[in-house]
């Protein structure tokens, strides 16, 4: 038997049943995320400006408050939308598809925005005036030229929803569907080396999946390479929108409904929850602001919310910026190291997140041994905690601005060496204003997992070293739901107003800006 | 942009070489709730001498065990003391060698089947687990379970859940003695009950108190937490045995500071100590000490306990695995 206690079967069946989760959240998010990112670069549909920015948001809340929102709303006893369900409500295969999408959907989406930005679009409007229709000039002409990052943002949502934990562990085992993360789990909590033994075999498992869904991405990129290069202009003129003509009002009309559901519910779930004096009591006479007021009045509130802003800032800005200047020697240098490297920062990304907080609790351990050799002592769960950021998420923005760099024609930057610029003059004045926007992508995607980070927070948190994800646990082990979901309808609604507030600036605004 | 970021690094590191003072510090990893923590604060930091700062790391009993032995196994711990609430995890430090024996005079008067015989850990709390259940739910207290053999009846199919024992040391506990008193048979009827048995404590009263699992198998202060915020949620005491979830205190052996450590192992014994405890809803196991609060008097509770003793737990413990995998292969597959 491969795993201890368990049949090959039952280790064969999570397999499965982790290969196609994740296949289906890639392909969903992949599809919709074309789609939206389409319709608000390129098409005439209502609200375009406000939409473009909204549809990052789901990234915002954290998956397991997203799956405790739709527990909420699938209840079989007093859900607000109970009937769309079957007997198990949201539990399930398909509740695991509906959450991990929403929030995996991030990542090919802005991805893809980005892309369509930075495309030219008179290469698309030569073809439009062609005579070719939207569709054609979609699969002829922005396609191919949106195939890496297309590739990329699949191949990060496939990965994530791969390693994810909380979300199955929430939806998938209250019904006894397990994935390879929750078998590895309940396997490594059997207890005795050999359960210890078998959930690192599993771990293994998971490794080589990720590795080979790397290389298939890798594979997949480079196909089209050789098909032809890919022009790309930089502030180019304003596109012209596709009209979309009698289909305006019902494609608006989707969109708009979509966004609904997948965000203003469950945000309207948390604010019931929020707002009931006892979860299960939704019922708007008995709404009350006690649970709001105890977690902004809790004494480490405020500690947290300074590490957890300061941690994800300073993390995601560094992991970024070194994503930038390695993208580039992978790609525009050809570094062999720079490429492997990016590669090799797949792994932490794909390895569940309690696997790596153990690893630096030994690190940890030995560094704190090794400086109390020397008389000096070192308790800063801070520095940890930001390493084991840096390590879990580098891969976003490593992969993402390579796929980035990839998607541009070398002429600009030839014209600049030939010019005399030196590498920094490049990076500076050509690299970073073109691809501004994925820059800018991908330090959201970075920074806002780690502003609530919990898995590997809650282990290596120390005295002084609360963070928002240490709060979160908290409030959900030794509170109750409703200050949980308070803190997340607080969270969540910064993020709906940020991205309020940001609709319509420029990404070369903010960054020149800074 | 480098400025901002140079200047947020070095934030980080001056927050961290602020935590470096010059008191000697002594760690205590528990799992008590932080209200009870912040009661304790004072008085204990009154206690230790002044040239002393106490250090409190809090988290979920399961977290503060990975990281401990993370720590263990990579060479040393920064906790002088660990007071959780899974005995079998106390039982394994032990028999590793990880423990300092002591026999507190402070400890006397808690009953012997409460402290380990050679000293390595001593009861310091009761948790309990009860049932849960939904007063608005079950209006007509008739239709309730009695006892833990009634919830293998068919009438509670889909209605009841329990934390996960693999996360759960109180959990284990419960399941460890029910299938002692039971057998297996108990728990796949539960199965065909299709009981849920997932996350910790207090996703049991989530699911009571949304009804969606109106009954549970969970811990007596997490009913009476619910209970003071006006949730519906109320106990069952089991005719057939509340089960008792021995939460020890012990001193880790490369303690840094052995003779520190044993001064505020003795004052989790003292009245203070206590009543931060039963405050905290949990029991006392020290007999003068008041119940919590709407909870069922502990002299009264203590005649319908389940066996415990330090056979027991020896016994539980060496069945460990073999108890958590048929658990896994009848309840949770």
């Amino acid at each position: 038997m491969f795993a201890d206690g368990i049949t090959n079967a039952a280790v064969v069946e999570a397999l499965v049943r982790s290969l196609s989760l994740s296949l289906a959240v890639a392909l969903i998010s992949g599809a919709a995320g074309c789609l939206v990112a389409w319709l608000v670069t390129r098409s005439d549909i209502g609200g375009g400006g406000a939409l473009s920015g909204l549809f990052s948001m789901p990234y915002a809340i954290p998956a397991y408050l997203l799956g405790m929102a739709w527990i909420v709303l699938g209840n079989p006893a007093v859900g607000a939308i109970k009937e769309i369900f079957p007997q198990s409500g949201v539990y399930g295969f398909h509740g695991m598809v509906l959450v991990e999408s929403t929030v995996a959907f991030a990542f090919p989406y802005l991805e893809l925005k980005a892309g369509f930005e930075r495309m030219d679009p008179s290469l698309e409007e030569a073809a439009r005036m062609s005579g070719a229709r939207p569709w054609r000039v979609f699969r002829d002409v922005s396609f191919p030229l949106l195939w890496p990052p297309m590739v990329n943002g699949m191949c990060l949502s496939f990965l994530y929803t791969l390693s994810s934990f909380g979300v199955p562990a929430m939806l998938g085992m209250p019904v006894r569907q397990f994935v390879l993360t929750t078998l590895i789990y309940s396997q490594f909590k059997l207890g005795g080396m050999s359960g210890i033994a078998s959930g690192l075999r599993l771990s293994l498992v998971l490794l080589v999946l990720a590795m080979l869904v790397l290389a298939l991405s890798n594979w997949l990129v480079n196909l089209q390479r050789r098909r032809g290069g890919a022009i790309m202009g930089s502030r180019v003129s304003r596109p012209g929108l596709v009209r979309l003509g009698g289909g305006r009002v019902p494609v608006t009309a989707t969109v708009w409904i979509v966004f609904a559901a997948a965000v203003v519910l469950p945000w309207c779930a948390l604010a019931f929850s929020a707002l009931a004096p006892v979860a299960g009591n939704y019922s708007p006479s008995a709404w009350t602001f006690r649970n709001l007021e105890y977690v902004v009045n809790l004494p480490e509130f405020s500690e947290a919310l300074v590490n957890s802003l300061a941690l994800s800032i300073s993390v995601a800005t560094f992991v970024v910026a070194a994503g930038f200047f390695l993208a580039f020697a992978a790609v525009r240098r050809g570094s062999r190291a720079a490429r492997w490297i990016i590669e090799a920062m797949g792994v932490p990304f794909s390895t569940p997140g309690t696997v790596i907080a153990i690893l630096l609790i030994f690190i940890s351990t030995w560094v704190a041994l090794a400086m109390g050799r020397f008389g000096l002592s070192f308790d800063s769960p801070l520095v940890w905690m930001g390493l084991a950021y840096a390590l879990k998420y580098c891969a976003v923005g490593a992969r993402m601005l390579a796929a980035a760099y990839r998607q541009v024609h070398p002429s600009l930057e030839e014209s600049a060496v030939v010019s005399g610029a030196t590498t920094f003059i490049l990076l500076r004045t050509i690299w970073l204003p073109l691809l501004s926007r994925t820059v800018l992508a991908a330090w959201f995607l970075t920074a806002l997992p780690m502003f609530t980070e919990l898995t590997m927070s809650v282990l290596l948190t120390g005295p002084g070293g609360a963070t928002m994800g240490t709060v979160l646990f908290q409030l959900q082990e030794y509170a109750d739901q409703p200050s949980a979901a308070a803190l997340a309808w607080i969270l969540l609604s910064a993020a709906l107003l940020g991205a309020f507030f940001m609709r319509g600036r420029k990404a070369e605004e903010i960054l020149e800006a800074k | 942009m480098k400025t901002i970021q140079a200047s947020l690094l070095l934030i980080v590191f001056l927050l961290s070489a602020a935590s470096c003072s010059g008191k000697k510090k002594l760690w205590i990893y528990t799992s008590i709730y932080k209200e009870v923590i912040e009661t304790m604060r004072e008085p204990l930091q009154k206690a230790m001498p002044a040239d002393v700062e106490v250090v409190w790391f809090q988290s979920g009993s399961e977290n503060i065990a990975s990281k401990l032995n993370a720590e263990l196994a990579a060479g040393a711990t920064r906790a002088d003391l660990v007071l959780t609430s899974d005995p079998f995890w106390y039982y394994e430090l032990k028999q590793e060698g990880k423990l300092l024996p002591y026999k507190s005079p402070a400890a006397k008067d808690i009953p012997d089947i409460y402290v380990d015989p050679d000293g390595a850990f001593a009861g310091v709390r009761l948790p309990v687990m009860v049932i849960g259940y939904n007063s608005r739910y079950f209006a007509n207290e008739s239709e309730l379970p009695k006892n833990w053999k009634d919830l293998a009846d068919p009438r509670f199919k889909r209605l009841i859940s329990m934390p996960n024992p693999l996360e759960s040391g109180s959990s284990f506990t419960a399941i460890a003695l029910l299938q002692k008193k039971y057998g297996w048979d108990f728990f796949e009827k539960l199965r065909s009950n299709d009981i849920i048995a997932a996350g910790g404590n207090s996703s049991v009263i989530t699911r009571i108190e949304t009804r969606e699992r109106p009954l549970g198998i969970v811990l007596l202060e997490n009913v009476l937490k619910a209970w003071d915020k006006d949730s519906p949620v109320r106990p069952l005491y089991p005719a057939d045995g509340t089960i008792p979830v021995l939460s020890p205190i012990a001193i880790l052996r490369d303690s840094r500071n052995p003779d520190l450590a044993k001064i505020a192992y003795d004052w989790f014994f003292t009245p203070e100590a206590q009543n931060a405890i039963v405050l905290g809803s949990m029991y006392s196991l020290v007999e003068t000490a008041p119940s919590p609060g709407r909870a069922k008097p502990y002299a009264e509770l203590k005649a319908s306990m389940m066996p415990w003793s330090a056979e027991i737990l020896a016994q539980m413990y060496a069945e460990r695995a073999s108890i958590k995998s048929k658990f896994s292969d009848t309840v949770l597959r």
